[in-house]
């Protein structure tokens, strides 16, 4: 029998037991909430909550520090099969642990679900749905703070991501505090399970018995995302520690670019990148760099098909 | 053996096998790094050594988009 390095127990991943294995986890959500100083007392937190695993557990963990300071968000983007199960299990959860929730769907904001997006259209369905999604969850910006699930896995996934396709300036949306301008346009972001594994989430969810289903959304399997964690996971499985020694090294980098909302030259590091002036789209009032924010410009170009519904 | 892959969906494998977690992913050509080793609904470390009546799940990590 494996036994935990701390107590000689059963030990159940990492030479932990349970017990040792979800202190560790706690500790290491808390300590990143307290290092990179996520929250600030008193603030009104909105989580986004998708019902599956990561969402679950840094819902749970946010709610248990801050107690009736947190209110789940769901989005319902309308795909068959995938989203409706799982947001059964986010009203369960809720239910269970008394914490308010509430759920917008795109269909009623836009007039259209991802599903029919995806049969009628060439649209990428991930980008159509980040669209989206962001634009309603950054419109409660009655509330201070917007947490989500992301994962150290996420992260990676996406800084790679934005290196590959040359968008240096979407890495502004990572580190566990993303952002680079602050604007009451915009809800600020936070990450709490940021130096967490994919696994790690998993695991601690399965150890605490919340109930979520084995579901991956269908239009992720063949996107970049899904190959870039494929690749990812091959590294770390040959090379230990891969992971976060690219999760350190970035948040040092981070931390070095020093990024200006004017002037845009690091001239130690010899990278620029120009960030717009925000001003409010012609056509929802909503924060943009264009003349019609994303979400707008979508919605007219999706109108021939929203008229259709 | 009996072992239940959890992924999108489910399916069940009977095979014969001795030795430990890692070595049974290895065989099934998984990686350690997208799965858990559940046991008799616990959860196990991939050193841990399996016996052949074992009843054991796979539950892959991966999940949402």
């Amino acid at each position: 029998m494996m036994t935990c390095i701390k107590c000689k127990n059963k030990s159940v991943i990492k030479k932990l037991c349970k017990q040792h294995f979800i202190e560790y986890f706690e500790n290491k959500v808390y300590d990143c909430i307290d290092k990179y100083e996520l929250v600030k007392e008193g603030d009104k937190i909105l989580v986004g909550v998708s019902g599956g695993k990561d969402s679950l557990t840094v819902l749970y963990l946010l709610n248990k520090k801050f107690k009736n300071n947190v209110t789940a968000y769901s989005v319902d983007e309308g795909i068959a099969g995938y989203r409706d199960k799982s947001l059964e299990d986010a009203k369960f959860f809720c239910e269970q642990h008394n914490i308010s929730l509430i759920t917008e769907s795109i269909k009623h904001n836009f007039g259209i679900t991802l599903d029919q997006t995806v049969s009628n259209t060439e649209k990428k369905p991930c980008s159509v749905c980040g669209v989206f999604r962001r634009y309603l969850l950054n419109k409660h910006r009655e509330y201070d703070l917007l947490a989500t699930g992301h994962n150290m896995d996420d992260e990676i996934q996406s800084i790679l991501m934005n290196l590959t396709k040359n968008q240096m300036g979407l890495l502004g949306r990572c580190g566990p505090k993303p952002g680079i301008v602050s604007s009451d346009k915009f809800l600020q972001r936070i990450k709490p399970l940021y130096f967490c594994t994919e696994k790690e989430v998993m695991a601690y969810s399965f150890l605490m018995n919340f109930k979520t289903s084995f579901v991956e959304c269908p239009y992720a399997k063949t996107s970049f995302r899904a190959a870039i964690r494929d690749e990812i996971n091959d590294y770390e499985s040959k090379v230990n520690g891969t992971k976060e020694r690219i999760i350190m090294n970035f948040l040092d980098l981070v931390h070095d670019l020093n990024i200006y909302s004017d002037e845009n030259i690091n001239k130690d590091l010899s990278i620029s990148i120009t960030l717009n002036p925000i001003t409010g789209c012609n056509s929802c009032g909503e924060p943009t760099t264009r003349e019609l924010c994303h979400a707008c410009s979508l919605k007219k170009e999706l109108r021939p098909l929203i008229l259709m519904q | 053996m009996k072992i239940t892959m959890k992924q999108c969906g489910e399916h069940t494998i009977e095979k014969e096998f001795n030795g430990n977690a890692k070595s049974l992913l290895t065989l099934l050509e998984i990686n350690p790094e997208t799965v858990l080793v559940v046991r008799n609904n616990e959860l196990i470390d991939l050193e841990e050594n399996l016996e052949d009546t074992d009843d054991i799940e796979i539950l892959s990590v991966v999940s949402g988009g």
